[in-house]
């Protein structure tokens, strides 16, 4: 295995995405492994600190990050929820991907949990207390981003399973920016 | 309007809303969303009930922050993630406490099914064409009701608003399920 830390290993397979797009498949699972949702769509991603995650099934949903603001617009609610993107937020799977090294070595613990030529997996715990997830494991397959599992106190797992993957392709920086359709509740929380 | 599947009308509304309350094996999943001048959000909803049991789960994007509220008339408990859990006498004061939203749940269990809380009284009501409520007045909150579809021998509704000035919940149920399971 080579010498490099597993933060280092982490960032190689991350750095030469500046932007990503694709589709994804959402489980989530109860601690008993009981199917609590499911739900898929599209999203694209873009360094620094920019995503896009639509979910189109089983409902409409769309969260948008640049570095200054998070929105979450959900058009059956005719409702979008504005927030600055705080400290916290950091921790968000989307904006993991899209971060830069140096934040993701200060926000959490790195461990490979699988590194061979045909796939790699890193196990992420966020430091500090009270987080939205106790670990993330980020899989990779022949280099390429493939998987993403969370995991909560409660012993609920999210797994994000990635598709149709395009690295690099140009996506339009309008894309990490929303603007309220008329007639929807804009909510702003400081 | 058009698309939307004939429903039959409700001709003696008495007896239809004490039925349906005694309705006590239902889940509905959907989204909830939350006006508040402090903290507004949303949330996939997801409230199963078996006879006084009832489970509510309320979870952000990525499953993240997924609370649970677990109880039956006497007492309840609230598990959220990365939190210790919390109980209480009430879904009330839990939701309150842990998230800092007024939901009117035990309210809420019969308004989620298109009928007014039988024990207090009803402000004012007004009903669709085929009998079921499109507005209610109760406990200080006004309901509008629109999408209604037929499950089982029942109209229930789709979508819910609810306000209570300066708080607005917004309710949009994709799946019923009635009965036992």
């Amino acid at each position: 295995a080579s010498t490099a830390s597993p933060v280092e290993q982490l960032s190689q397979l991350l750095a030469p995405m500046q932007t990503l797009t694709g589709s994804f498949q959402q489980t989530m699972l109860d601690r008993d492994g009981e199917l609590l949702e499911q739900s898929s769509g599209l999203f694209a991603l873009k360094k620094p600190g920019r995503f896009r995650w639509q979910t189109k099934t089983p409902y409409d949903q769309l969260l948008v990050g640049n570095q200054q603001k998070l929105w979450l617009y959900d058009p059956d609610l005719e409702q979008v929820t504005v927030r600055a993107v705080d400290q916290r937020m950091q921790q968000t799977p989307a904006l993991l991907l899209s971060g830069e090294v140096e934040q993701i070595r200060a926000q959490f613990n790195v461990d490979v949990v699988e590194s061979g030529t045909a796939q790699q997996a890193f196990a992420l715990q966020p430091k500090g207390k009270n987080n939205l997830f106790e670990s993330l494991v980020v899989k990779f397959a022949a280099g390429k981003l493939s998987e993403m599992v969370l995991a909560d106190s409660l012993g609920q797992t999210t797994t994000i399973r990635l598709g149709d993957l395009a690295v690099n392709p140009s996506v339009d920086d309008q894309q990490f920016n929303f603007i309220p359709p008329p007639g929807t509740d804009v909510l702003v929380d400081e | 309007c058009a698309g939307q599947p004939k429903l039959p009308p409700i001709d003696n509304w008495d007896a239809y809303q004490q039925q349906l309350a005694q309705l006590h094996n239902w889940q509905l999943r959907g989204k909830l969303g939350v006006r508040m001048p402090a903290d507004s959000g949303s949330v996939t909803l997801d409230w199963e009930q078996e006879a006084s049991l009832y489970a509510i789960r309320l979870s952000g994007p990525f499953g993240q922050g997924t609370t649970w509220i677990r109880g039956n008339r006497r007492q309840v408990q609230l598990e959220q993630a990365g939190q210790p859990p919390l109980s209480a006498g009430t879904p009330e004061e839990l939701i309150q406490s842990a998230l800092g939203w007024d939901i009117p749940v035990r309210d809420l269990y019969y308004w989620v099914r298109g009928i007014p809380a039988p024990r207090a009284p009803v402000a004012s009501q007004e009903k669709t064409a085929n009998g079921a409520l499109a507005y209610l007045e109760q406990s200080g909150w006004q309901l509008s009701y629109s999408r209604y579809n037929t499950v089982g021998p029942w109209q229930l509704p789709g979508k819910i608003v609810a306000i209570r000035d300066p708080l607005k919940l917004t309710l949009v149920i994709r799946q019923w399920e009635v009965g036992d399971r």
